[in-house]
C-alpha cells in the first residue's frame, strides 16, 4: 500500500480516464451459479483442473480433521457464530 | 444528474442469474432497470474528486488514531489494538472500500458513512450495470473501472504475499455474500491466484501448529472474509487470531474506518471539508436536525432521524445507545425516490460507483439498485 497524505479537497479538475469496463468476465460465477446452490469453488490448482467444485458438510458434521501425519488436532466452528447473531438469511452486509 | 425511465431488457433475470447476480428479484425485486440516473462528466469527476480526497483523509485518519491512541474514543477493546496498529505498521494491503455519497448533481458529494471493511453490492456495480449498458446504450459511458481494478489490485497483493493461495470466505446462509465472494475470487484468479472459497464457519484451527486450515487441512496464509472484523473480535477464535500472521482482507486496521465513529473524528479534524457533515461523539452539538448512527451497524438498522419533534428510526439488533451524531442531511429526491451513491476505492483509487435508490429516507436491505450512465447533455424531460 502507498501511504498517501491528505491535502483536503482536491483543487481543479480530475485527469480524464477511461471510465468503462473493457472486459468483464465472470467465468466462476456464472459456474458457481449453473451448478446449483452451497456449492463452493477452487479454482487454478491444476492445469487440467482449472475450476473444481465442493460439496462442503455442515460445521456440525465435520468438527474434526482427517489424520495426517503429526496427528494435530483441529478445532472448527469458532468463526461465524457472532454473524450467525445479527444476520438473517439472504440479507447483505 | 437525472432519473430517466428505460425500457428494461427482456431477458434481464437471465443476463443478471448468468453472472451470479441471483439476488436481483428479493424483496419484491432488488434490481430494477426499468429506470437509470444519467450523469454528466463533471458531475462523475466531482464524484472521483472527492473519493479520491476522503480516501486520502482516511488514511491520515487511521495514522492519527494510533498515534493519538483514539481507540478508547471507538469502543475497541484493547486487547484488539495491538492487531490493527501491527497491521497498520505493516502496511497491510487493502482490496476495496465503499464511500456513501449524499449527491445531487449541484453540490458537494457529502460522506454519509464510509464501508470500508465488508462492503457489498459489488457485482452489480462491477458487472450487472456494466452488461445493462453494453445492451442498452454502448455508446454512452459508465464511471466503472472496477472490475479492472480488482484484477489489478489482486496482483498487487499477490507480489507481496508469500504464497499464491488465497482462501476467501463469508457466512454460509446468504446467497449473495456466496456470490459476491465467487465473483471476488474470479477477479484475484485471473490475477494469478488459486484460490479457494468455503463457508467461514468451515475453518478450522490447529494449535499444535498455531494455524488455521481450511475444510481439507490446507493451510490459510491469506484469507479474504467477507465477515466484519467487529463480529470476529467477539468470536472464539478471537484469540487465535489475534496472535496468528495470517494475512487478512480487508487488513485488521479498516476497523477503524468502517466504524461510524470515524465520522466524527472527521469532523475534529477537518470541520471545513465540503465533503463531510458535521458529526459528534457525544450529542448533536448546534445541529437542530440530525442522524443518531450506532457505532456498528449495518443495512439502515437502528438509525434514527431527528428533526425538531419528528423522529423517524427503523428497528435492528444493534446497540443503539453507543451512537455518533450526524447532521441531517435530507437525500435528494428523484420522481420520489432517494439514491444514495456508492463510490467505490479499488486499491488507493476511485474505480466507479452504483446507486442504490429508496422511497424512505433511510436506506436499508431492501433499498433497489438502479444503473447508471455518463452523458454529454442531460436533457430534462
Amino acid at each position: 500500500m502507498v501511504k498517501k497524505w491528505p491535502d483536503g479537497p482536491l483543487s481543479g479538475s480530475v485527469t480524464p480516464r477511461l471510465r468503462q469496463s473493457t472486459e468483464v468476465r465472470v467465468r466462476l460465477a456464472a459456474m458457481a451459479d449453473g451448478l446449483g446452490e452451497m456449492v463452493w469453488i477452487a479454482a487454478g490448482h491444476g492445469p487440467g483442473a482449472p475450476l473444481v467444485s465442493d460439496t462442503i458438510s455442515a460445521p456440525d458434521q465435520a468438527d474434526c480433521c482427517p489424520d495426517d501425519e503429526v496427528k494435530d488436532v483441529c478445532e472448527r466452528g469458532g468463526f461465524g457464530l457472532t454473524g450467525g447473531q445479527f444476520y438473517k438469511s439472504e440479507e447483505g452486509l | 444528474m437525472h432519473r430517466r425511465a428505460m425500457p428494461p431488457r427482456a431477458d434481464w433475470p437471465a443476463q443478471l442469474d448468468r453472472i451470479g447476480l441471483t439476488y436481483h428479484s428479493l424483496d419484491g425485486g432488488y434490481w430494477r432497470e426499468d429506470v437509470a440516473y444519467e450523469f454528466t462528466e463533471p458531475q462523475v469527476d466531482c464524484l472521483e474528486s472527492a473519493t479520491t480526497s476522503l480516501h486520502r483523509l482516511c488514511v491520515d485518519a487511521v495514522e492519527r488514531i494510533i498515534r493519538d491512541d483514539r481507540f478508547a474514543d471507538l469502543l475497541i477493546p484493547e486487547n484488539w489494538r495491538p492487531r490493527i496498529i501491527e497491521s497498520w505498521e505493516r502496511q497491510e494491503p487493502s482490496l476495496y472500500g465503499r464511500f456513501d455519497f449524499w449527491y445531487d448533481g449541484v453540490g458537494a458529494p457529502k460522506l454519509l458513512e464510509y464501508n470500508a471493511d465488508t462492503p457489498t453490492s459489488l457485482i452489480e456495480a462491477a458487472v450487472g450495470q456494466w452488461g445493462w449498458l453494453r445492451d442498452t446504450a454502448p455508446e454512452a459511458d459508465q464511471f466503472n473501472r472496477l472490475h479492472e481494478r480488482l484484477i489489478g489490485q489482486w496482483g498487487t497483493i499477490r507480489e507481496q504475499a508469500q504464497t499464491d493461495l488465497l482462501h476467501l470466505v463469508c457466512l454460509d446462509g446468504s446467497d449473495e455474500d456466496r456470490q459476491t465472494v465467487t465473483y471476488l475470487a474470479d477477479t484475484a484468479n485471473q490475477a494469478g491466484w488459486r484460490v479457494q472459497t468455503l463457508p467461514i464457519e468451515q475453518i478450522g484451527w490447529e494449535p499444535g501448529r498455531q494455524r488455521f486450515v481450511d475444510h481439507r487441512n490446507e493451510p490459510i496464509s491469506v484469507l479474504f472474509k467477507l465477515y466484519p472484523w467487529e463480529w470476529m473480535c467477539q468470536d472464539a477464535f478471537a484469540a487465535e487470531l489475534s496472535r496468528s500472521s495470517m494475512l487478512v482482507l480487508e487488513p485488521a486496521w479498516k476497523q477503524v474506518l468502517s466504524h461510524k465513529g470515524l465520522l466524527a473524528l472527521l469532523w475534529e479534524w477537518y470541520p471545513d471539508h465540503p465533503n463531510l457533515l458535521p458529526a459528534f461523539f457525544s450529542g448533536p452539538g448546534d445541529c437542530t436536525a440530525y442522524v443518531r448512527k450506532p457505532f456498528w451497524s449495518r443495512e439502515g438498522a437502528n438509525i434514527s432521524i431527528v428533526n425538531g419533534d419528528q423522529v423517524l428510526a427503523t428497528g435492528g439488533p444493534y446497540d443503539a445507545e453507543i451512537s455518533v451524531f450526524q447532521q441531517y442531511m435530507p437525500l435528494p429526491a428523484f420522481d420520489g425516490w432517494h439514491p444514495v451513491i456508492g463510490s467505490w476505492v479499488i486499491g488507493d483509487e476511485p474505480a466507479g460507483i452504483g446507486i442504490r435508490e429508496d422511497r424512505g429516507l433511510i436506506h436499508g436491505n431492501q433499498s433497489r439498485f438502479v444503473p447508471h450512465r455518463v452523458v454529454k447533455d442531460v436533457l430534462v424531460s
